[in-house]
């Protein structure tokens, strides 16, 4: 088992550096630390906005702008990482070469999730302690360890909300057969569940009902089964991150409402940190098992 | 008695349609005589006029006796006749041993569209015993005659502070024989100045017009409202009274000096909880400023009034004005002040006034000293070292192929 580990870091560290080494990926990288960053100083400046119709008279007004962008932008770096992960190394016959040696499967895809998760922890890490050190510094706004916190709880959630999409592409890239189809598929994913999932719920249900009402409820109901619902109301207090006519799904205005404590929060929201928690956990033991089926000779 | 009245009439027109040759001799003798000291006036078109006529007895006599009063020619549409108190009258009967003399007033009214001229009107006093007398009354109506009305201020100079009301008392005077109407009009003032002529009594309604009893007198109240923006100086208001039928005015001209420095803000005063406060960029603060009346008068609506400086914004909390602040009393107004995140630092005053509807407060004054929090610059830059070291100890480790 002690070897088992050992092979599993070793493939998790070449993924790791091939990760920090791709041109496509380190531009990614840098776009989404920019628009984190200008999202941030923009919100942050907004203080009448924030103070008076949002209710937060700190720091954290930066961040609670911000959760919508990440929670639309930012499952795309799973994405970047995984929707050829497994593809690429069938197509180029280098898995075969790979399981030549004395590896088993599991090492593999574990290896390959652990090398892609800790690069998009170093990324959200970075991206947006850079962003939040600008913010703080320009804007001269009073800061405490606290709020330190929730941004680093922020990290975490996020963190997670992009695991679900990084299993997700993984699976994608074992089923399919390119790397092209791949990404076609990982994206159109993206797009339903991230940006129109609760707006084609709406739709849907107001032809058929003709009730605004009922259209609301539906899509309500509807989108507790996306990660995405989960992520905006854990850092945002919203319903979804692209449909905000949905409204709050609670009277705490997510982790950086700080007119709540975070046990206030985590009292609150538990549920929705669980239910994210297990998306993720769930899609990646799917793909791990995929993987374990697939006939790589094929 | 009524019958009584109609035989002396015939009596008295029998008298006069008898005696043409005696009509134009003038009252040598009689039981009874009236006569007047005053058979002239100048008037105006509209008017009334009255001449006041003394009746007594002509002799020492102590029998019953009495005379007849009647117009014997007037111009057109001239409405005239003889009154005593109890109205109008045709005959005075004097008792037996009554001798006291009767006051009759002859009432002239004049028509409105009178043309100007001399104007005669030709009564007839005709005793029971003795010369019946004929007297004539002149009426001149002249458009260009000197209204017989004053108009004047016992004290027409005030001083004041801007958005200070004061109120002048003015009287009208009339000095014709006759009641009056007139109009009152404010003719001269500086603009947007609010002028009320306000009844004497209640100071609760405003007047347009004014009915006089001659030979009498009215005051009312003449209140201005300078604004509060009035700069320093002297201003003048004219008010006039019109009587309804004539083109001429009676003036008086009010003098109101505007000081913004008399003191007159200490009915209200302004007592800030903090007058200096340290606020970081994006945060705020609640105060309390405290409004207290000192004067002996009430006050009606009180409001506190904030101005706002560049990166400063503040919020008043209150349901509009305090609707009433008795002599004494105070009320504390919640103030939200609130610095933008992109305020710039040092020192800014916000400007503070309390307002009522009669008078103000000096300007308060709290000071806000804006400073960029040091927890941020540091907690930023170590944020961002943080990130940087991490990035860079990764790229160490992990850089090589």
């Amino acid at each position: 088992m002690a070897i088992n580990i050992h092979n599993t870091m070793v493939i998790a560290k070449k993924e790791f550096i091939d990760h920090l080494k791709s041109p496509i990926f380190l531009s990614f990288a840098i776009t989404f630390t920019l628009v984190i960053l200008a999202w941030s100083y923009v919100k942050g400046m907004e203080v009448e906005y924030t103070s008076t119709v949002l209710g937060m008279p700190d720091v954290m007004r930066g961040f609670q702008g911000v959760t919508s962008v990440v929670g639309k932008f930012a499952p795309i770096i799973g994405i970047v990482l995984g929707f050829d992960a497994i593809v690429k190394e069938i197509k180029s016959n280098s898995m075969n070469v790979l399981l030549t040696h004395p590896l088993f499967r599991d090492n593999i895809i574990l290896g390959k999730i652990l090398g892609s998760a800790t690069c998009i922890l170093l990324i959200l890490f970075i991206s947006i302690n850079i962003a939040a050190g600008a913010m703080l510094i320009v804007s001269g706004l009073p800061v405490t360890m606290q709020h330190l916190i929730r941004i680093e709880f922020f990290v975490a959630i996020t963190f997670f909300y992009v695991l679900f999409f990084l299993a997700l592409s993984m699976m994608i890239s074992i089923i399919a057969r390119k790397a092209n189809i791949s990404l076609l598929f990982n994206i159109a994913i993206w797009l339903v569940i991230t940006v129109l999932f609760a707006d084609l719920i709406f739709k849907s249900s107001y032809i058929l009902t003709d009730s605004v009402e009922i259209a609301t409820k539906q899509t309500l109901n509807y989108i507790n089964f996306v990660p995405e619902h989960h992520y905006a109301a854990l850092t945002g207090g919203m319903q979804d991150v692209a449909k905000e006519s949905l409204g709050s799904s609670s009277a705490i205005g997510g982790i950086f409402d700080t007119s709540y404590s975070l046990s206030d929060w985590a009292a609150e929201f538990w549920p929705n940190l669980i239910i994210l928690v297990s998306f993720s956990i769930v899609s990646l033991i799917a793909s791990v098992i995929a993987f374990l089926k697939k006939d790589i000779t094929l | 008695m009524c019958q009584n009245n109609s035989v002396k009439a015939l009596l008295l027109v029998f008298f006069v349609l008898l005696s043409p040759a005696s009509s134009i001799a003038s009252a040598d003798w009689g039981t009874v005589v009236a006569t007047s000291e005053t058979t002239g006036k100048v008037a105006i078109s509209g008017d009334i006029i009255e001449f006041p006529i003394t009746v007594q007895r002509g002799h020492n006599s102590s029998e019953k006796a009495w005379i007849g009063l009647s117009v014997s020619s007037a111009p057109e549409n001239w409405d005239v006749g003889f009154y005593e108190e109890n109205g109008q009258i045709l005959f005075l009967n004097f008792p037996e041993n009554e001798n006291k003399k009767r006051n009759v007033i002859l009432r002239v009214k004049t028509p409105s569209e009178a043309n100007d001229g001399v104007y005669s009107v030709w009564v007839n006093f005709v005793p029971d015993e003795g010369d019946i007398s004929i007297q004539e009354f002149v009426v001149k109506i002249d458009s260009d005659a000197d209204i017989n009305m004053q108009l004047y201020s016992a004290i027409p100079g005030l001083e004041t502070s801007p958005a200070e009301p004061v109120e002048f008392i003015v009287t009208i005077e009339n000095n014709y024989d006759h009641r009056i109407k007139v109009n009152l009009d404010v003719l001269e003032k500086s603009e947007d100045w609010d002028i009320q002529l306000l009844e004497i009594e209640n100071k609760k309604y405003r007047i347009t017009k004014q009915s006089l009893e001659k030979n009498s007198k009215q005051d009312f109240i003449v209140r201005v409202n300078p604004p509060i923006d009035t700069v320093d100086g002297s201003y003048t208001i004219t008010v006039a009274v019109t009587p309804e039928n004539g083109p001429q005015s009676a003036k008086e001209t009010l003098e109101l000096e505007i000081n913004g420095n008399i003191e007159t803000n200490e009915a209200l005063v302004l007592i800030p909880e903090e007058v200096n406060l340290i606020l970081s960029p994006g945060s705020d603060s609640e105060i309390y400023v405290t409004i207290k009346n000192t004067g002996i008068q009430q006050l009606e609506n009180v409001e506190l009034r904030m101005q706002d400086v560049s990166g400063i914004s503040t919020d008043v909390r209150m349901f509009g004005a305090i609707d009433k602040l008795d002599s004494g009393e105070s009320k504390e107004i919640p103030v939200q002040i609130s610095v933008r995140a992109d305020a710039s630092s040092g020192s800014k005053d916000i400007l503070m006034r309390a307002i009522s509807d009669t008078t103000n407060s000096e300007d308060g004054t709290i000071a806000i000293v804006v400073e960029r929090s040091e927890s941020s610059g540091f907690f930023g830059v170590g944020l961002i070292l943080i990130s940087i070291c991490v990035l860079g100890l990764i790229i160490y480790k992990f850089g090589r192929r």
